[in-house]
């Protein structure tokens, strides 16, 4: 089942490249098509893992090269399911976005259908060395994403995201051959007992007097790189600087998969890999990696302040709010403080996980929208008056923008209030610096509202149409979607369910 | 379910309905709006009006509260929950009956707009979100209610998003409340922490029971103060946001640009009290620490003062009221300080009924004279808007502190009891008295005595509008006869076990409070009622006042202060950030420089000049000696011969001297 929904985009994509030239306009409804037939596997296997409970399903493993410890081994658990019904969502969202696409439509879609199976991939992956695999494999359509279909700067942008990120996960891939050559294993979880596998021989070490034996003195330097490759992907400060230029010289309906999905693959890899290996380090390191996540929360609202360009705005608060995640993810090994206080965190890095995408996605969808009925251009005062011009895609992108800022109703209040809550517990004075950012998040986009929704209407778009039935189909699930997580948030909190 | 529960979850949840029903309703039916509106809200005030009586009539409702899990965490799960207690039978009876209405008139105020669907929709998620914030028993259920009342109040103030003005003071609403809410959040967010539970009432396991009460007395200690200080403290500035008090007041004038209606429900009579009614739901918080009590008097007191003295300068007709509703607030705040939850639910109370009857004869007067709001350009009104004016002068006198109208016995309780706590606190409310009796009063010389000085000619507003204005009348001239100290029924409501009836040194506090009216009436009358045409044409107050008029007609230059102040310290800060991400990407760029210059170095130095440089030296050097033996090979036997006679010699000569 797994294998099925993470080669299917491929297939498709691999059939697209086959169609003849003049049939290139059937491209986008082919890669949505396949898109939904993912979307319809990852809502089964999601249920299915649900009814489940706790634990690997939908195993699939066989052994590849054993010699060097590298067996295909896919499953999915609570967190896993939550990241694949994110990317299962936005996908098709960014398809439909992009239906018109008139330059070179059969490669865009070739290249994102690449790109969703290389994030499906990594959120089934359950062995280091296909984990990794499709971890940077992911970088390359992005790459030519950006290079091909960007803004003026794409090509330094596009090279910059690649080699940036590139570069991120060289120690990573050095530390998962010296935990290779160490255990002996590159499996993250055991096939068989749930003991040998990664998770299992270093919870095992930590038994064992001081812990720590497994890898010895290096053990510190293999979490450090693993952690770079991880702060570099998410991304957290000072290492983002590959995204402002790579989300805004991106065409913003690619930038909703990179935001809205690529930069998730960072945390579910705090998730997946650091949380469960190196529990002790990260409890260790929580001090000043809260520290360097708080900054990113409010530097990066408190920079999109004095930005006049829309996806300048989105790009920062996007780098903001998912760092949010990374600061869940320091109170996570604040044990003694019991399991309430270690759930809030948990279930909130992983909601956030997911309510952030949907929000970032919506969010870039929305600004591409009104940047391409703007004739290009993004800034803020380039816009006024939309509400009178455009009210159904004004209120919409309203909504998802309250989304953003955390009101309560919506998705975001309640993952920001888990966080909070476990913040200000375990890193009080990191937590307040957070919980400060919501001041110049709510400055930013309430001025980016009233200056292009308000006010007089701006002669340059006195002529925008409102949304389109498809733009509808887009926005409104989503729209429904992010109040019905506000709402009644226990649903999403339930599948995520790995206690 | 509890049917009851059912019942009672529904006087929130129908105008919720309503609002998603007017939210969804077709261009073409847009005039069903208000009709919607109206209806969902009468049923919910029947709805209260059947709990309050059975409230009253001592059938016991089984279930005080109702709570429910949210969000379940393993050990502590988050819950919500409706409660239903007397401070709660109260504001629902108050907000539906006054909100009932206002909807009524807004149905006449807002008549032909095009966008009614949209306006009764936001009105009606307000009501909603209110009712949800009063009947909450979860400080999250509060919370999320609290903005979401905040979010109504966005859109209504921008109701008419097309003038810039309107757009900008929805947003400086928006904001500064939500500086405020920042506050609220941080101490719902601790005392979750610190009690496991969010939960006012649960069973004796609730935050404002006595096992968490005493539990956060033992809390820890920070800066010399407890936590709970510090918590209680926290959850005051989120009230001082939503409730207009110093320093955050300044939104609350500007607010004033959304549709009067909206101004009289959420400016005045309801949204605003959340603040005063926040503190009273955590007062059995607050109870322990005195020192808190004692801030929040002492800011009451001044925001009183202090806003009563703007209001003195002020020339819109709605501003003087938006300024008068913070003076009211700072006054139920300095209530709740130094007298309790009843006397300040008894002052928000009155306020709420005269408030939203001033608020909406404003809006019959703006409605009558074509939207004109500068009062020195009305007068005479009294002649064509005879029931406004007859119902404005109720809410007028009410307002100034008459006996035996509302405001006079909710205002002398606050002066009794600030008079008990301190001299101070005592004088500044009595200032307050003092001034608000003036302001009143040239508000309603000028608007309705004199001779008309506007140029359309005014009419007195339809029946829809006015008779709403008549029965407020009658709430403000008659509710305060629920709270006299000889028979304080409103008290023994809210807390029956307890003594209220205080007459004695009360009696005296109230020929004094009387006595101050009647001066600033008189005074105001001296001033304005004298030579109507000769006020009118130069206020009387900027002649004695001089620049000090200018300075209060200015607000005291709050705004401006804090633009120049936080307003650039957060613009130099966030381009500080944005200077160092510079900083940042040179660093990149210089590494990347560095690492292609490295790269080049190597190829040039290493590959080109080493590798290669090197391979072809050799190959050179090979070639020269090369060269050199073969000039050598000359072929000529004779020199080879004579040089290998010359080696062999030379060897037989090194190893003779090896031996």
């Amino acid at each position: 089942m797994l294998s099925a929904l993470t080669f299917l985009p491929l297939i498709a994509g691999l059939i697209l490249l086959l169609l003849p030239r003049e049939r290139e306009r059937l491209a986008a409804p082919l890669a949505l098509g396949s898109s939904l037939v993912v979307l319809f596997g990852t809502l089964v296997v999601a249920v299915t893992c649900h009814q489940a409970g706790p634990g690997m399903h939908h195993v699939e493993f066989f052994r590849w090269i054993p010699a060097l410890g590298i067996h295909y081994f896919l499953g999915v658990d609570g967190l896993g399911a939550v990241a694949l019904l994110l990317s299962a969502l936005v996908f098709p969202m960014a398809i439909v976005a992009a239906w018109n696409r008139s330059q070179q439509p059969r490669l865009y879609f070739v290249l994102l259908l690449l790109l969703q199976t290389t994030v499906t991939g990594v959120f089934t992956a359950l062995n280091l060395y296909h984990w990794f695999l499709y971890f940077e494999i992911s970088l390359v359509p992005a790459f030519f994403l950006i290079k091909i279909y960007g803004g003026p700067h794409r090509s330094y942008a596009a090279y910059k995201f690649f080699l940036y990120t590139l570069l991120g996960s060289v120690p990573m891939l050095l530390a998962f051959v010296f935990i290779y050559t160490r255990t002996g294993t590159l499996d993250l979880v055991s096939p068989v007992d749930g003991v040998s596998g990664l998770a299992g021989l270093f919870f095992q070490d930590r038994l064992v007097g001081e812990g720590g034996h497994l890898l010895g003195r290096a053990t510190l330097f293999v979490f450090l790189a693993i952690l770079i490759g991880l702060a570099v992907k998410t991304p957290l400060m000072p290492f983002h600087s590959w995204l402002p230029d790579a989300y805004t010289q991106a065409p913003p309906f690619v930038t909703m998969v990179l935001t809205g999905v690529m930069s998730k693959m960072g945390v579910y890899g705090f998730l997946r890999i650091l949380m469960p290996l190196f529990a002790p380090e990260l409890a260790a390191a929580a001090g000043w990696l809260s520290w360097l996540a708080a900054a990113t929360v409010f530097l990066g609202m408190l920079i999109a302040w004095c930005k006049k360009d829309l996806l300048e705005i989105a790009a920062y608060s996007s780098l903001s709010h998912v760092a949010l995640c990374v600061l869940a993810l320091c109170c996570l090994n604040d044990v003694h403080r019991g399991p309430a206080h270690f759930a809030a965190a948990y279930q909130g890095a992983v909601m956030q996980l997911f309510n952030h995408g949907l929000t970032a996605a919506a969010l870039f969808f929305v600004f591409g929208l009104l940047i391409a009925r703007n004739g290009g251009r993004a800034g803020i005062d380039d816009f006024g008056g939309l509400r009178t011009v455009a009210p159904q895609l004004s209120s919409l992108a309203m909504l998802v923008i309250f989304a953003g800022i955390g009101l309560p109703g919506l998705s975001g209040f309640v993952s920001e209030f888990l966080i909070f809550k476990a913040a200000l517990a375990a890193h009080p004075g990191a937590g307040a610096l957070a919980l400060a950012s919501l001041l110049p998040g709510g400055l930013v986009f309430l001025r980016l509202i009233q200056k292009v929704f308000c006010g007089p209407v701006n002669p340059a778009c006195a002529a925008m149409a409102d949304l389109s039935l498809r733009e509808w189909i887009v926005l409104g699930p989503v729209a429904l979607l992010l109040v019905v997580l506000g709402v009644w948030p226990q649903w999403i909190l339930n599948l995520m369910r790995t206690f | 379910m509890n049917p009851h529960v059912t019942a009672y979850a529904a006087i929130v949840l129908l105008p919720l309905l309503a609002a998603a029903v007017c939210l969804c309703l077709p261009a073409s039916r847009r005039a069903w709006a208000a009709t919607i509106a109206v209806t969902a809200m009468a049923v919910s005030f029947a709805g209260s009006m059947a709990v309050l009586i059975r409230w009253l009539s001592g059938m016991t409702v089984h279930a005080r509260q109702w709570n429910f899990d949210w969000i379940a965490l393993p050990a502590d799960p988050i819950r919500l929950g409706l409660l239903l207690d007397p401070y709660t039978i109260l504001m629902l009876t108050m907000v539906t009956g006054v909100g009932l209405l206002i909807f009524v008139f807004a149905g006449g105020y807002m008549h032909g707009d095009p966008r009614r669907g949209g306006f009764f929709c936001s009105m009606s998620f307000f009501a909603a979100a209110m009712l949800g914030m009063v009947m909450s028993n979860s400080m999250l259920l509060l919370l999320i209610c609290w903005e979401l009342m905040g979010l109504a109040s966005y859109l209504l103030i921008g109701f008419w998003f097309q003038k810039p003005e309107a757009a900008a003071a929805a947003r400086k609403a928006f904001i500064t409340t939500r500086i405020g809410d920042l506050g609220l959040l941080a101490a719902t967010v601790w005392l979750s922490n610190q009690c496991g539970t969010l939960l006012f009432y649960d069973n004796g396991n609730g935050l404002l029971e006595a096992k968490n009460l005493d539990l956060l007395m033992q809390a820890g200690m920070w800066a010399g103060m407890g936590f709970v200080f510090w918590i209680a403290l926290l959850a005051f500035w989120g009230a001082v946001g939503k409730s207009g008090q110093f320093p955050l007041h300044v939104w609350l004038p500007d607010a004033m640009e959304g549709p009067t209606p909206v101004s009289a429900l959420i400016h005045a009579a309801t949204m605003v009290a959340a603040g005063v009614f926040l503190m009273v739901r955590l007062y059995p918080l607050l109870v322990l620490e005195p020192v808190l009590l004692g801030i929040i008097a002492s800011v009451g007191a001044f925001t009183a003062l202090f806003a009563a003295c703007i209001a003195l300068a002020q020339r819109d007709i709605k501003r003087i009221l938006a300024y008068s509703t913070v003076s009211q607030l700072g006054l139920m705040m300095l209530g709740l300080g130094v007298g309790g939850p009843a006397v300040a639910m008894f002052h928000l109370f009155t306020h709420a009924i005269f408030k939203a009857l001033l608020f909406l004869a404003a809006g019959s007067v703006i409605h009558g004279t074509h939207h004109e709001q500068d009062i020195f350009k009305m007068g005479g009104l009294k002649k064509a808007m005879p029931v406004t004016c007859l119902a404005w002068g109720a809410g007028y006198l009410a307002l100034a502190g008459i006996p035996p109208l509302a405001g006079f016995w909710s205002k002398d309780e606050i002066v009794y009891y600030a008079f008990k706590a301190s001299p101070y606190l005592f004088a500044m409310a009595w200032a307050t008295s003092l001034l608000t009796a003036f302001y009143t009063t040239r508000q309603f010389l000028l608007v309705f005595f004199g001779k008309y000085r506007g140029h359309h000619a005014p009419h007195e507003s339809p029946r829809v509008m006015t008779v709403p204005l008549l029965i407020l009348a009658a709430g403000a001239i008659l509710a305060g006869l629920l709270g006299t100290p000889w028979k304080n029924l409103f008290a023994h409501f809210l807390e029956p076990g307890e003594i209220h009836d205080a007459t004695g040194l009360n009696v005296v506090i109230m020929l004094v409070s009387f006595l101050t009216a009647i001066t600033g009436i008189v005074l105001g009358w001296f001033l304005y009622g004298r030579h109507p045409e000769a006020a009118a044409a130069q206020d009387p107050l900027q002649r004695i006042g001089g620049r000090l008029y200018r300075t209060l007609a200015d607000r005291l230059y709050v705004d401006e202060f804090y633009a120049a102040t936080f307003g650039r310290l957060i613009l130099a800060l966030s381009q500080l950030a944005a200077t160092v991400e510079l900083v940042l990407e040179f660093l990149n760029r210089l590494l990347a420089g560095i690492a292609f210059g490295i790269s080049w170095a190597a190829q040039k130095v290493g590959d080109q000049w080493m590798i290669n440089g090197g391979f072809d030296f050799l190959c050179d050097r090979v070639r020269q000696k090369g060269a050199f033996f073969a000039a050598l090979q000359t072929g000529k036997i004779s020199i080879s011969l004579r040089l290998m006679a010359g080696g062999v010699a030379l060897l037989g000569l090194l190893l003779w001297m090896l031996h």
